[in-house]
């Protein structure tokens, strides 16, 4: 391996940070920042957390913003009931249904309008003006086309999914350098190569970017829709705490959807690394 | 063999005007000949190459590749280098170079050998396994010209290929393509702007001027080969060229101002 090379790719930005050259003083001026940096979060939360704990019941009634210690035990107790899981695997299900649906129609509908321009010049305005509608305000409408259960809050979920998803492919069909098209062309590559391993690959960071994007987007569609009418779900759940004044147990719901938004996240972050491991470079062979 | 006869290109803008890029353009490009089209920006010579891959069609005249006239995208026996070396990103040094033999069907064993051996005339042989990515701007160059030669295309187009670099890399690039021009002999038609490049690298230098571009004028290089680049400079002969083609791009500078 060429030094030349070596010094290049330890420049490289990787996940927006800088990979520190492999001197021993600047790797140990990066670690120090780095526990700085965790300290000052840690102190951070603590200080939150305290304040929080310090002024329920003297400040603010408990009833209204609880206290972390309460929330804590609730989380945990709450854990342990069947119910709870019962509800944890209904809105689960909406999750996943929901966005796997709106993921889906998303890429298809965004290759097939980046890729026909007669599609898109007909479409792209329609589409803008569908998107205009604020989505949640749907919900009362799938309610009625889909009922009281999972089905009304994964279409509200996939709705909100689709238009994240759509946009993000479609843009990443436009950015695509038509100069590299007419170089495969010229090569004598045919539409099926072209798409195999030119356009596809491209399309895969504004996937990844959606996939994320469209997490925590379709829990709130989910959650809205539990909001509206449901008998069951981590919203459904919320709000029968908020009925009843149970402010540990509303956070305790939130934690969990909170939870179940980074687990999907997380999954989303393990399989990208899989797939753009291209884009990791600087990290040496 | 390539003739471009009696060439006309229009464009119309959005705004419904004909805007005539080249006018009448006649001239052959022989066999074997590394032909350099030089000229100003705005000239129409990168036209002139879309025209000849048949990425756009001519308006009037035609032009003729090995006895067909071009009327859609010519493949299999052309090669194209662009500005920018336009690698995928997500594969390979040795992956990029194989690409064009695996559109081939070439057998994989087959396609790993013969980009090995591409990898090593450009001198990236350390580096098949590095990502595009990865490597400086010159080396990325490198591959995109062992990507073309290693499908053997027997007429290539290069489109102001060295242009991004700077002028250390460039020279060396030259050189680099030179020798592997030497060795196996192709036909070359290379698009630039850059007046030194085209007497250092070429057999003819085609200037274009004007707007619309034409031809004004054709003229061979009698410089021997191989030629040093890096010591063109201090040639006499070469001198002698320089001054002569700026003579044609002059007037043609002074029209495309404004």
């Amino acid at each position: 391996m060429s030094t030349r090379v070596e010094s290049r790719s330890t420049a490289v930005a990787v996940d927006g940070e800088i990979v520190a050259p492999k001197t021993s003083s600047k790797a140990s001026r990066n670690r120090n920042w780095r526990l700085k940096v965790s300290i000052g979060q840690v102190v951070t939360i603590l200080l939150i957390l305290g304040i929080w704990q310090a002024i329920s019941g003297p400040v603010i009634p408990a009833y209204l913003i609880s206290s972390p210690t309460s929330v804590i035990s609730d989380t945990f107790n709450l854990l342990q009931t069947r119910t709870m899981w019962t509800d944890i695997s209904v809105t689960t299900q909406e999750l996943v249904i929901g966005y796997a649906i709106g993921v889906v129609f998303g890429i298809l509908v965004g290759i097939l309008m980046g890729s026909v321009k007669f599609l898109s010049s007909v479409f792209e305005p329609i589409i803008a003006g569908i998107n205009g509608i604020p989505k949640i305000a749907l919900a009362p409408l799938f309610l009625l086309w889909f009922g009281l259960g999972i089905w009304s809050k994964v279409a509200q979920a996939s709705m909100i999914v689709f238009f994240v998803m759509y946009y993000n492919v479609y843009m990443g069909m436009l950015s695509i350098s038509p100069m590299m098209l007419k170089l495969f062309q010229v090569m004598g590559a045919n539409r099926r190569y072209v798409a195999r391993k030119v356009i596809l690959p491209s399309l895969s960071i504004p996937i990844f970017a959606g996939l994320k994007a469209c997490v925590p987007f379709a829990m709130i569609g989910v959650i809205v829709g539990e909001f509206i009418a449901a008998d069951q779900g981590i919203g459904y759940f919320v709000l029968q705490a908020t009925q009843q004044f149970d402010s540990a147990g509303l956070f305790s719901g939130i934690i969990i959807m909170v939870a179940m938004v980074l687990i999907g996240m997380s999954i989303v972050t393990f399989c990208q690394n899989r797939v753009l491991f291209w884009q990791r470079v600087g990290q040496g062979k | 063999m390539l003739e471009f006869r009696n060439v006309t290109k229009r464009f119309e803008t959005p705004g419904g005007q004909e805007v005539t890029v080249l006018q009448d353009v006649s001239f052959v490009v022989q066999d074997d000949e590394f032909c350099v089209v030089v000229g100003p920006s705005g000239c129409g010579k990168s036209t002139l190459l879309n025209l000849a891959l048949g990425l756009v069609p001519v308006s009037e005249g035609e032009v003729v590749h090995d006895g067909k006239v071009v009327e859609s995208i010519v493949s299999s026996d052309v090669g194209y280098i662009t500005q920018d070396a336009n690698l995928l990103p997500w594969s390979t040094v040795l992956e990029n170079i194989m690409s064009p033999l695996e559109i081939r069907g070439i057998p994989k064993s087959e396609r790993k050998a013969t980009a090995m051996e591409w990898a090593e005339a450009v001198g990236l042989s350390k580096f098949v396994d590095y990502f595009p990515g990865q490597l400086s701007g010159g080396m990325q160059k490198r591959c995109s010209i062992a990507r073309t030669m290693a499908y053997d295309p027997g007429m290539i187009y290069m489109d102001e290929p060295f242009g991004p670099l700077d002028a250390i890399t460039r020279t060396i690039l030259q050189e680099t393509l030179l020798n592997l021009w030497q060795s196996r002999r192709k036909t070359i038609l290379f698009i630039t702007h850059d007046l030194v490049e085209a007497i250092a690298l070429g057999d003819t230098v085609v200037v274009i001027n004007g707007q619309p571009g034409g031809v004004k004028a054709r003229i061979p290089i009698p410089l021997s080969r191989p030629r040093e680049i890096r010591h063109l400079a201090a040639d006499a002969e070469f001198v002698e060229l320089h001054t002569k083609i700026w003579s044609y791009l002059e007037p043609g500078v002074e029209t495309n101002v404004g």
